[in-house]
């Protein structure tokens, strides 16, 4: 089945924040300074261990769902870090948040590991680990159906997306929110 | 794009597509002609994407367009279909269901039956007997009742039926009794008799012109629209004689020609 099925919910082309309208932290989230301006969701430099995590608060989606967004990453650094949630529960209770993580953490240079957890007390790890190539303009997408959960990534911006990494886990069944989180993608 | 950065955020719920389409006739469908017909569409997967919309045939469609259920009404005419398409965002499906619907004999017998209790004087008329019953006897009301008492088909030979492209004739023959005496009120029988033959043919008269007995304009045989013509002749009758006392009442025959 074609990935993705379905449009563009926010081009970040507004100058609000933090965090930018539409969105709210999730209890994932140590730093709540994410803006958007001139077009992108912006995350200013830090270092350590600093994370922006934000779900989309417009709906749940039903449970078959999917997101997907582009990345800018040049230079990237060991910290670099972009994840996707998918089903995410009680998004802001940083005792009973749950969901789908599909992870994408820099392994040197723009080799990225990519792997799947489920978001809950801690991160279970669904399926194995892949390697991902990420360079700047690059998608990165996450999907569920049913139990199954496919993570895809576009070359470029009009690249193809190809289905790199999947797993199974029938944990979280229900509709839910849709986010995305990351750190440190460049200097 | 920029330093640090995400762009294009998107996502949602992928549509999910209609599989499959089938259409149901109601249980307590008549299966009759000219009688209202409804029918439910269900669609699979259950979890296709909403909103679903439904688009039924317009031939006959009586309401319902737009949802799971229709209503038809196709008239005289038997063989038809009750056809759907249901569709949502990113998928079509559609089924058609035949209908084979007939004129029962007994449709025919309630349709005379009630055009008659509907148009005599109350008071000729206090007793109706259905199709289905057969009377104990002419015992104490004046009563009515409308019954199939012959059904004649053309042997192969017998009509022009090659020229009108095979169509067999066939004539179905219902009479209408119209029981006038009653033990209890012997002295009022002819009177009454009279009034309601009159009464009788008029309602006869009218129907066979073409007119709507029970509303306006143009109308079948007493809104059956499946016949397309008929006779009758009414005359009084001795149904019985008991005890030496003659029981009269009116017996009219109508016959249909069924093509």
């Amino acid at each position: 089945m074609a990935f993705p099925e379905t449009g563009i919910l926010d081009n970040f082309n507004i100058a609000s924040g933090p965090p930018p309208n539409g969105w709210a932290f999730t209890a994932r989230d140590n730093r709540t300074a994410a803006n958007a301006q001139s077009g992108e969701l912006y995350y200013p430099f830090d270092a350590g261990s600093q994370i922006n995590s934000l779900y989309w608060t417009a709906q749940q989606f039903a449970a078959n769902q999917e997101c997907y967004i582009s990345v800018g990453l040049s230079p990237v650094t060991s910290l670099s870090y972009a994840g996707l949630f998918l089903r995410l529960q009680n998004p802001t209770n940083p005792g009973s948040i749950d969901g789908y993580l599909a992870r994408f953490s820099n392994n040197g240079g723009a080799s990225f590991d990519v792997d799947i957890v489920l978001v809950n007390s801690g991160a279970e790890v669904l399926g194995p680990q892949v390697l991902a190539s990420l360079s700047t303009n690059d998608g990165i997408g996450f999907s569920i159906a049913g139990t199954t959960l496919k993570v895809y990534h576009r070359s470029g911006l009009g690249g193809a997306w190809v289905e790199i990494a999947s797993a199974s886990d029938a944990n979280i069944s229900s509709a839910g929110y849709i986010g995305v989180e990351g750190k440190l993608f460049g200097e | 794009m920029g330093l640090n950065t995400f762009d294009n955020f998107g996502g949602g719920t992928p549509c999910i597509a209609l599989t499959s389409a089938t259409v149901a006739a109601a249980s307590g469908n008549s299966e009759r002609v000219c009688e209202n017909q409804t029918f439910t569409v269900t669609y699979l997967p259950v979890t296709a994407t909403t909103p679903v919309t439904y688009v039924w045939d317009s031939d006959g469609l009586v309401s319902g367009q737009g949802t799971a259920t229709a209503v038809y009404n196709w008239g005289a005419t038997c063989g038809k279909n009750a056809s759907v398409t249901v569709s949502n965002a990113c998928s079509s499906v559609s089924d058609s269901l035949a209908v084979a619907l007939t004129l029962h004999l007994a449709q025919i017998a309630e349709a005379i039956q009630t055009t008659l209790e509907t148009n005599m004087t109350a008071a000729l008329l206090t007793r109706v007997y259905g199709w289905d019953e057969l009377p104990e006897g002419v015992n104490d009301t004046p009563s009515l009742m409308c019954y199939l008492q012959r059904a004649n088909a053309d042997a192969i030979t017998d009509t022009d039926r090659y020229s009108f492209s095979g169509v067999r004739n066939k004539s179905l023959t219902f009479n209408i009794d119209y029981f006038a005496s009653v033990r209890n009120n012997l002295q009022e029988n002819n009177e009454r008799l009279t009034n309601a033959m009159t009464e009788i043919i008029d309602i006869l008269e009218t129907a066979s012109s073409g007119a709507c007995v029970n509303g306006s304009g143009h109308c079948p045989p007493f809104g059956l629209c499946a016949l397309k013509t008929f006779q009758w002749n009414c005359e009084r009758v001795i149904f019985e004689n008991y005890g030496g006392i003659d029981y009269y009442g009116a017996r009219c025959e109508v016959i249909f020609r069924v093509f």
